[in-house]
C-alpha cells in the first residue's frame, strides 16, 4: 500500500481549511511546533502509536501537550487524526503540510553547513547570492558541523552544493584509488 | 619486476594530484525519514528513477525500488545499523550496474562486482553493464541449433540442452540439482581447451558461505575457475543483494553474449531468489499474493530468464539490438548465446506449488530429480518420464540424434512395464527383453559426479544399449563393460569415435562398434 497517499491527503485538507479560513500564519506555526515536538521526542509518538492506549486518552494527552500553545484548528486537526487511528502518519502529514505550506508563499529552505561560525558579512552574501539566483524567498538554517573540515555546504530544497574540504578529500582518494 | 624510484612514484603522483579536478557540481539529495531491516524511506530526491543506485553519506549504495507520493523507498547494499535517521543520501544518477570485463573469470565477486575472494581488486578494461536490462527483440535472435554439452549422459542423450535455451533444473533438497551445473560447467573445458570456450557464469543465492567456497574448490581443481566467474550472495547478505545477484550475473553472461560469444549461466537457485524478493516486497508494503509472494514474482523470474538467448549470425542485423549499453557498443557482435540452467528447489516433491509452477511455464524444459530414484542408486536422479526439452531436439548432433531417438520413450516404457513386473506375474518374451534392455540402459545412463563423458563416447555407449547388443552382459557388470569397450575403442579405433563426435553414424562405423561390443560381450557370457 501506497502509505505516503495518507498522510498526503490529511495535509492537504488542513492547508486548504487554513487557506479559507485566513489562519495560514498561525496554523503554519502551530503544525511546526507540532511537527518539531514529534521528532524531538520520540516518547510521545511512541505513546501516540501504542495500540493500547485508548482513543480518548490520546486525545486527552494531545490537548494536555499543545492546548495551551496552539489554536483550537490544529488541535481539531490532530483531534481528527487520533479519532480516524491515522496518529501514525501525523508527523508525516505535519512535515507535507509545511512542505506546502513553502510551496505556497514561494520560501526555500535553505541549510548552510560550515565548520566554523561564520561572521554576518558572509552570511548575508551568501543569502542574497541565493535569493537572486533562486528569485525567492528563503529560509536559512545553519549549523556548525566540525567533521566538514573546512568550506562549506548549502542546501537548498533536495539540490546540494558541496564544497567542503572533507568532500575534496573524498574525491582526492577516489580518484587515487581509481588509478591503481 | 624492474626497480622503480621513489622519485618516479611521487612524480607520477604529483602529476595525478595536478590534473585532479575537484569540480563541485550540484547534487541532488534527499535524508533518510526510517531505516530498518534492509529498508530505507527517504524523504527528498523528489527526480530520482525507480532502479537508480544512490549514495548514502557513508558510501553505501541503495537501489530505488519505490516511488512514493512524498518519499523514495530503497533498498540497502549492505548493513542496515550504518545506517541512521537523518543521513543524507544522493543521487548517483546511475541505473543498477555492474562493471564486467574478461578479468572475471576466476573470480568470485558479490552482486554489486566487488571480488571476494581475496585476490585483490580487478584491474584493467571493464565495462559497465546495468543489471536490469530488456532481453534482446525478436529480430536479434535466431532459433537454438548448437547443442551445449552437459557431458552427463542421460541429459545429452534424452533432454538435450541447446545454446540459448533456459533449462530447468528441479527437484528435492538432496537430489543432485547443484552437481548437475556443476558437471555442464567442468564439462565446458573440453571446449576451453579447444579454443571455443564456452564462458559459465555461476549464481549462488542464499547459500551457506561453506558451500560455495567448496564449489570453488572443486571448478579449480578441474580446471574449470579459468572460464567461470562465480556470483555469491549467502545467506547472510541483505535480501536486496540476494534478489540481485541473478541479475548481476546476467549481465556479466549478456557481457559475453553480446560480444559474439557463448556463455553459460547456472542460478542456484531461483526459489531462494523469491523468498528474497518477497522479503523485501513485504518490507515495502507491497501487496501480497498467492504464498505471500508479491504479484510480480512471476515476471521477475520471466525478465530474467527471458535474457538467456542465442544472438542471430549476422553482425550488420546485431548492431541495431535493442537496450544495448554504451560501454559495449562498439564491440557487438553476432551468433553468441546465454544458455539458463536456473534450479528451483521443491519441498517433498511438490511441482504445483507457486515459484515451480511458474520457472516450470517460463522455461524450454525441465529436468526433475527424484529423492527416490536417487535413495535407490540411480544417480544423476532423472526422472525420465516428465523431463522434458522443448527446443534441445534441433540442436543435437547428428549421430547422437540418430541413436538416442527412441531411447527415451524406451526408458519410460521400460519403467511402466517395471512397476507392473514386480507383481511377479510371468512375463511373455517380449516383456522380458523391454525388461532386460531397460534395466541394462539404466545402468549406462548412471555416472559419477565429477566424471563427464565427451559426446563420441556418449554415443558409441548408447548406440550399444539402444540396439540391445549387451543382453549377455549381467546387469551389475554393465558398468564394467562399459569402461572396457570405451578405452577398447580408444585404443584401437580412435578414427571412429572422432567421426562420431563429429555427427556421423556411417554404416562401416556401426558394423565396427558391433562387432567391438560382440567380441566384449563374449567374455562375460556364462
Amino acid at each position: 500500500m501506497n502509505e505516503s497517499k495518507i498522510s498526503v491527503r490529511y495535509a492537504k485538507a488542513l492547508f486548504q481549511h487554513a487557506v479559507e479560513l485566513g489562519t495560514l500564519e498561525e496554523t503554519k506555526k502551530d503544525i511546526a511546533l507540532v511537527y518539531k515536538t514529534c521528532i524531538e521526542f520520540p516518547s510521545f509518538n511512541q505513546y501516540l502509536l501504542s495500540p493500547i492506549t485508548k482513543v480518548s486518552e490520546k486525545k486527552q494527552l494531545a490537548v494536555n501537550v499543545f492546548g495551551s500553545f496552539v489554536g483550537k484548528e490544529t488541535l481539531a486537526f490532530i483531534d481528527l487524526m487520533i479519532k480516524n487511528r491515522r496518529e501514525s502518519y501525523i508527523t508525516d502529514s505535519t512535515r507535507n503540510f509545511l512542505q506546502l505550506y513553502k510551496k505556497h508563499s514561494g520560501i526555500k529552505s535553505v541549510e548552510l553547513i560550515t565548520a566554523q561560525a561564520i561572521s554576518e558579512e558572509f552570511k548575508t552574501s551568501i543569502i542574497a547570492k541565493v535569493q537572486s539566483s533562486m528569485n525567492s524567498k528563503i529560509e536559512l538554517t545553519e549549523k556548525i558541523d566540525k567533521s566538514i573540515l573546512g568550506g562549506f555546504i548549502l542546501r537548498v530544497e533536495d539540490q546540494q552544493y558541496d564544497a567542503s574540504v572533507s568532500n575534496k578529500l573524498k574525491q582526492l582518494k577516489k580518484n587515487l584509488l581509481e588509478t591503481i | 619486476m624492474a626497480d622503480i624510484k621513489p622519485a618516479e612514484v611521487s612524480e607520477i603522483l604529483k602529476q595525478q594530484l595536478a590534473g585532479l579536478k575537484t569540480v563541485t557540481e550540484l547534487e541532488e539529495v534527499g535524508y533518510v525519514l526510517q531505516v530498518g531491516d534492509g529498508i530505507a524511506r527517504i524523504y527528498g530526491l523528489s527526480n530520482v528513477q525507480s532502479n537508480e543506485m544512490i549514495e548514502f553519506s557513508n558510501g553505501m549504495k541503495g537501489i530505488v525500488l519505490n516511488l512514493e507520493e512524498d518519499n523514495v523507498g530503497a533498498v540497502l547494499l549492505g548493513p542496515t545499523d550504518q545506517i541512521k535517521e537523518g543521513d543524507i543520501v544522493k543521487r548517483t544518477k546511475r541505473i543498477a550496474s555492474i562493471m564486467v570485463g574478461e578479468q572475471l573469470l576466476g573470480r568470485v565477486i558479490n552482486t554489486i562486482g566487488e571480488p571476494i575472494d581475496g585476490k585483490g581488486p580487478l584491474t584493467g578494461q571493464l565495462y559497465e553493464m546495468p543489471l536490469e536490462r530488456k532481453a534482446p527483440g525478436v529480430l536479434f535472435r535466431q532459433p537454438v541449433n548448437e547443442p551445449l554439452q552437459t557431458g552427463v549422459k542421460a541429459i545429452d542423450a534424452m533432454i538435450p540442452i541447446g545454446r540459448g535455451q533456459r533449462e530447468l533444473i528441479i527437484g528435492d533438497r538432496q537430489t543432485g540439482k547443484t552437481a548437475i551445473a556443476i558437471d555442464t560447467i567442468i564439462n565446458q573445458k573440453e571446449f576451453y581447451d579447444k579454443g571455443e570456450t564456452v564462458f559459465c557464469v555461476y549464481v549462488a543465492i542464499g547459500q551457506k558461505g561453506s558451500t560455495v567456497a567448496n564449489i570453488a574448490k572443486v571448478l579449480e581443481k578441474h580446471g574449470a575457475m579459468a572460464y567461470t566467474t562465480i556470483v555469491c550472495a549467502t545467506a547472510s547478505d541483505p535480501a536486496a543483494l540476494q534478489f540481485y545477484a541473478p541479475f548481476a550475473g546476467c549481465a556479466i553472461g549478456e557481457f559475453f553474449r553480446d560480444t559474439g560469444r557463448p556463455a553459460l549461466i547456472v542460478y542456484d537457485d531461483l526459489s531462494k531468489q523469491a523468498v528474497s524478493y518477497r522479503e523485501v516486497s513485504l518490507l515495502l508494503k507491497r501487496p501480497p499474493g498467492r504464498e505471500a509472494y508479491p504479484g510480480d514474482v512471476f515476471y521477475l523470474h520471466s525478465r530474467l530468464l527471458e535474457r538467456a538467448a542465442k544472438v542471430i549470425k549476422n553482425d550488420a542485423v546485431v548492431q541495431n539490438m535493442n537496450d544495448v549499453p554504451p560501454s559495449i557498443k562498439h564491440m557487438l557482435k553476432g551468433g553468441g548465446s546465454l544458455t539458463a540452467l536456473p534450479i528451483i528447489e521443491t519441498k517433498e516433491g511438490d511441482v504445483s506449488a507457486y515459484i515451480p509452477t511458474n520457472v516450470i511455464s517460463i522455461t524450454d524444459g525441465q529436468i526433475f530429480l527424484e529423492s527416490s530414484l536417487f535413495n535407490s542408486g540411480i544417480r544423476p536422479a532423472i526422472n525420465v518420464g516428465i523431463s522434458v526439452s522443448r527446443v534441445g531436439g534441433n540442436a543435437q548432433i547428428k549421430s547422437m540424434k540418430k541413436v538416442a531417438g527412441t531411447l527415451k520413450i524406451d526408458q519410460a516404457q521400460f519403467r511402466e512395464l517395471e512397476a507392473f513386473s514386480k507383481f511377479g506375474s510371468d512375463l511373455d518374451a517380449a516383456t522380458m527383453s523391454v525388461l532386460n534392455k531397460g534395466r541394462r540402459n539404466v545402468e549406462i545412463l548412471k555416472q559419477a559426479q565429477f566424471s563427464p563423458v565427451t559426446v563420441e563416447d556418449q554415443v558409441a555407449i548408447i548406440y550399444i544399449g539402444t540396439k540391445g547388443l549387451i543382453q549377455d552382459v549381467p546387469v551389475e557388470k554393465v558398468k564394467e563393460f562399459e569402461t572396457e569397450y570405451i578405452d577398447f575403442l580408444k585404443m584401437k579405433h580412435k578414427d571412429v569415435l572422432t567421426r562420431l563426435g563429429k555427427g556421423e553414424l556411417a554404416d562401416d562405423m556401426t558394423t565396427i562398434l558391433e562387432s567391438v561390443a560382440k567380441d566384449l560381450t563374449s567374455k562375460y557370457k556364462k
